[in-house]
């Protein structure tokens, strides 16, 4: 697959997801473009993170397409809406690293055993490659002490450092997070935005839901703010958290910014 | 009450009981891996979304936890001969054993499966693992965990079910001590004897049991 700088990694077209009867994604277009920090604002319930998991196909959405690479995700691409074997989904998902709200690491492996489990089982990289470099990771993300500690004996935060790396060692084009510091207490927040700035910098495409505002200004190429199901509004921090075009937006901020 | 002659009868026919120790140690030992794998698959269709062989598999479950082992044993020992098959006593036995606890292991096993939060699956997924290898890497270790106490339970009831195999004539301990009655007329204490060598088997397994149970619990809690 050959793409230049200025194709999007993901593309997200006209996507519509409803839970039975309610609809909460009412026709979403997102690109994101190779190395581009996206991060996604808006309140509870706004469908930032059905969005996010529709990328990944954790959910089915009823109609739109969402391609990851040029692959599309989750259904045939063209008229034929046929849903892709669960082996496509699986080669898709490869190329999409995620990283949860509760962490979500397998508490019956260690941290390095977590962190090889996808280069060795499903890359069928050797184990003492994957071993090296899943080292490498976590000495990245500030947790090789902790290498062969269970997820059980981490702190949160110390957790979803782990899983960060853990999605990192599949070597993916994107990154998603799903609100990954609410489940933290406070002071181990900052522990785990460190880790998310440094990969930003390091020119990792991202979309993060977040409620971080502080995140969303200093790191963001471009911030997404949803509301009700539709991206209400989107533009370079600088410009739109400063001078919110929206009545929507500017109230969301006015009441989150200060925390 | 005095015990020299309980202890007298005891060393007189030790050598009787440890034969039929060994034969009732012999089924338990085929009989519990092959509930334990038998207990595995039946399991496998249900989380793995193949409905048809789910449904089968349910009726079978339900038939063999339903009907009584020993019935099960004597169908297997003088059906099969109907059929043409004819298998060994043992043979039978341990199938029968094996299929229902393998049934009732397999409800164990699928209550600890849909304990454990979908966000497991969702994470094995997330790193593009498929379902089958998110089952046996991720889902299957945890749930076998969170029921050690539970299969613990289930092996101790196995190895005092075999004892349903003297029915058919294999000489383990309990038909061990049937013969012995004849043999010695001292009916109360062969069984006391014979209650003694279960106890022994399943006390045993029971610590070995708790010794894993703690094990786990501190290495994964």
């Amino acid at each position: 697959m050959t793409s230049t700088a200025s194709d999007p990694i993901v593309s997200v077209r006209k996507l519509h997801k409803s839970f039975d009867k309610l609809e909460v994604l009412k026709g979403i277009d997102l690109d994101v473009r190779r190395g581009e920090v996206v991060v996604v604002l808006g309140p509870s319930g706004s469908g930032k993170s059905t969005m996010l998991r529709c990328i990944n196909f954790l959910e089915t959405f009823q109609s739109g397409t969402i391609t990851v690479d040029g692959r599309p995700v989750g259904y045939e691409a063209g008229d034929h809406r046929r849903p892709l074997g669960e082996a496509r989904n699986a080669k898709v998902r490869e190329h999409v690293g995620m990283v949860f709200q509760s962490y979500n690491l397998f508490p019956h492996r260690t941290v390095i055993e977590n962190v090889m489990m996808g280069p060795v089982k499903v890359k069928k990289v050797a184990r003492a490659l994957a071993r090296e470099k899943g080292m490498a990771l976590l000495a990245k993300v500030g947790m090789d002490h902790k290498a062969d500690a269970y997820p059980g004996q981490l702190s949160g935060g110390q957790q979803q450092r782990v899983a960060i790396a853990r999605s990192l060692a599949m070597e993916p084009s994107v990154m998603l997070f799903d609100e990954v510091t609410s489940a933290l207490d406070p002071e181990l927040v900052g522990e785990v935005l460190k880790v998310m700035r440094g990969l930003a910098q390091e020119g990792m495409t991202m979309i993060v839901v977040t409620h971080e505002m502080g995140f969303a200004r200093q790191v963001a190429d471009r911030v997404v703010f949803m509301d009700g199901g539709v991206i209400v509004e989107e533009g370079a921090p600088g410009d739109i958290m400063a001078a919110p075009k929206t009545e929507r937006f500017g109230n969301f901020l006015s009441r989150n910014l200060d925390q | 009450m005095d015990v020299a002659p309980f202890i007298s009868f005891l060393t007189r026919y030790w050598p009787v009981f440890v034969d039929g120790l060994q034969i009732t140690a012999f089924v338990a030992v085929l009989a519990a891996p092959a509930a334990f794998i038998a207990g595995i698959l039946l399991v496998l269709p249900a989380v793995s979304g193949w409905k048809g062989l789910a449904a089968v598999v349910r009726g079978f479950v339900e038939l063999m936890r339903n009907t009584p082992l020993l019935v099960q044993i004597y169908l297997l020992y003088f059906g099969l001969p109907l059929l043409g098959i004819f298998w060994g006593a043992i043979t039978c036995g341990v199938i029968a054993i094996a299929l229902q606890h393998g049934a009732f292991l397999s409800e164990i096993v699928r209550a600890g499966i849909q304990s454990l939060s979908v966000r497991q699956w969702e994470a094995g997924q997330s790193i593009g693992m498929r379902r089958f290898a998110i089952l046996r890497l991720v889902i299957l270790p945890q749930a076998l965990i969170k029921v050690t106490p539970a299969l613990g339970n289930q092996l101790i009831v196995l190895v005092k079910d075999t004892s349903l195999v003297s029915a058919i004539g294999v000489m383990d301990l309990t038909l061990t001590g049937k013969v012995l009655i004849e043999r010695s007329g001292m009916s109360f204490e062969v069984f006391i004897a014979v209650a003694l060598f279960y106890l022994i088997l399943t006390t045993s397994l029971g610590i070995a049991a708790r010794l894993v149970e703690t094990f786990v619990a501190r290495r994964y809690a």
